[in-house]
């Protein structure tokens, strides 16, 4: 009797809980629909301006930024805006992740989607390409994983170290942190990011590349469906401020 | 101050507990208990005065999650990155560490009484070796209890963990006790220091602090990932109600990428199933050896 009313308590407390979340979803995204209204900016090329200009206070170095999109259904056009945000904020890397694989799926439109909005056409950015080279600078590295990349990557590296040894090319003495550290960030091609961006109310890394997530600081958008410049913004100034003390 | 605390809870706070402990709780959970130097800082006291009134709060949340139902929690108490600090620090830390085993040795009846478990993670080569005797006995003693589980992590890292894991995979092809083909994820996975825990549903980190700091990496990769603003030593009751109501409300969505981890995961083989043993008697033989040492403090 008493487990049954402390149930009955709970629930009512997650009903109310729940519409408060979605009362709290809908006035955000009434301001934000309000200061996009008011204040733009409006088209790419104006958001870039204002990622431009808004990157002067920020102080931490940034070279990898990586998205995950958690259970959201993938949009195109928003993955396209976040890597060019990315950019222009000073990041040579973009990664998105998608665990289900649905966003690797999409590449050939993701790559057709980043060529439409980069100017000149003679450098083309491709996602999963441009490992080395001068796109960073130019352009964005954007990258794409699933959960095959992370831990998996990880075991078909473990298993290709066990080839070599038994090839007599390396020995298990030789394999330390710092050894190991160099394959999985070259495999991966990207280095650890600093700033992991994350979709919708549940924080987690849904599998994405557990070597890379060592100091990843992780923070939240609501969803990455229409995203604000200005939200972008306001994780990169959060992100700013996060202090990095690494066991000291 | 003891491991197994009495009842610190007021009534209304049992009542809470009984009634989020009504709903869906996570059975497994991590906690990286952050804050302790801030909150020494705070209020103006020495840092290892702050780190042990953490370690009473650990006391306390292992009761708590007692309470709740929670069967196993694992805690990043000694970073290998915390090598790095000053003597002093490391000096007192030891110290501290030392003083709470031997509390937990001599309170075994208790531990037992209660089922509890105690497993230290890490590479424990890397601490003194009076420390290391006292943890393996306090893990060799209470290797038969199964009612809660603690594990505790110390002179750990996830990158060490992962690093350790794949140079006993090498040595054990080397060795030719298993062959490159048997190695996969799920070989990994069960040859790691948490080889023996499933993996965690909620991580909690206190101190407002958004990073994982090399912690888990490998096993939270389809956790709850909660945190929360206060120093650990100030962590009460209800912000551990408030991390499992976020996991209850949450947690429903993680079910998928865990259905695909396990889907994309290979199958172990008998070969690989006879290398986890091999580790794994490994393992006991060196608990066993230090356990049966005598402890000198």
């Amino acid at each position: 009797m008493a487990v049954n009313l402390f149930k009955v308590v709970l629930v009512v407390i997650h009903v109310i809980f729940d519409i408060y979340a979605e009362a709290r979803r809908l006035f955000r995204y009434a301001i934000q629909y309000f200061e996009d209204f008011c204040f733009g900016p409006w088209g790419l090329k104006a958001e870039l301006d204002y990622v431009h200009r808004n990157k002067a206070p920020l102080t931490k170095p940034m070279s990898h930024i990586a998205v995950i999109l958690g259970s959201e259904v993938v949009s195109i056009k928003d993955i396209v805006r976040i890597a060019l945000w990315s950019h222009a904020a000073g990041a040579s890397y973009v990664s998105f992740y998608d665990h289900s694989g649905k966003l690797k799926k999409c590449k050939s439109a993701l790559d057709e989607a980043l060529t439409s909005e980069c100017q000149p056409k003679s450098h083309i950015p491709r996602t999963n390409g441009y490992k080395n080279g001068i796109a960073g600078k130019q352009y964005p590295h954007v990258m794409l994983f699933d959960i095959t990349d992370g831990k998996a990557g990880i075991a078909r590296i473990a298993r290709e170290l066990c080839e070599k040894a038994l090839a007599k090319e390396i020995t298990h003495n030789d394999i330390n942190l710092k050894f190991l550290n160099e394959i999985v960030l070259r495999e991966a091609g990207v280095p650890e990011p600093e700033l992991g961006i994350y979709c919708g109310d549940i924080c987690s890394t849904y599998g994405f590349l557990p070597w890379h997530s060592r100091i990843t600081e992780f923070l939240p958008i609501s969803s990455h469906h229409n995203v604000s410049v200005r939200t972008f913004v306001s994780v990169l100034r959060r992100f700013n401020k996060c202090e990095q003390r690494l066991g000291t | 101050m003891s491991w197994i605390r009495d009842n610190t809870l007021t009534w209304i706070q049992k009542m809470a507990v009984h009634v989020v402990g009504s709903g869906q709780v996570p059975q497994h959970v991590a906690f990286i208990m952050d804050g302790n130097r801030r909150y020494a800082k705070k209020h103006k006291v020495q840092k290892i005065e702050g780190h042990s009134k953490g370690f009473d709060r650990l006391a306390e949340t292992l009761h708590w999650c007692l309470e709740l139902g929670i069967k196993e929690v694992t805690v990043y108490a000694f970073s290998i990155e915390n090598f790095k600090r000053t003597k002093e620090e490391i000096d007192a830390l030891m110290d501290l560490a030392r003083q709470k085993f031997q509390r937990l040795l001599d309170e075994t009846d208790k531990l037992m009484e209660h089922g509890v478990h105690i497993r230290v993670i890490g590479n424990l080569d890397l601490l003194p070796v009076d420390l290391q005797k006292m943890m393996a006995k306090a893990m060799f003693v209470t290797k038969n209890n199964s009612r809660a589980v603690l594990n505790i992590a110390y002179a750990y890292t996830a990158r060490e963990e992962i690093t350790q894991c794949v140079k006993q995979t090498v040595e054990g092809v080397v060795d030719g006790v298993l062959s490159p083909p048997n190695v996969n994820q799920n070989l990994l996975s069960k040859t790691l220091y948490t080889n023996h825990s499933p993996t965690p549903d909620l991580l909690i980190r206190t101190s407002g602090e958004v990073r994982l700091s090399d912690f888990l990496l490998w096993q939270v990769s389809c956790s709850c990932v909660y945190f929360t603003d206060v120093l650990w030593p100030d962590f009460t009751v209800w912000h551990l109600l408030a991390a499992v109501f976020y996991y209850q409300r949450n947690h429903q969505q993680l079910k998928d990428a865990s259905l695909l981890e396990k889907r994309s995961d290979e199958k172990s083989t008998n070969q690989g199933e006879d290398f986890v043993d091999y580790v794994n008697l490994k393992r006991q033989q060196w608990l066993s050896l230090h356990a049966n040492l005598e402890v000198t403090s």
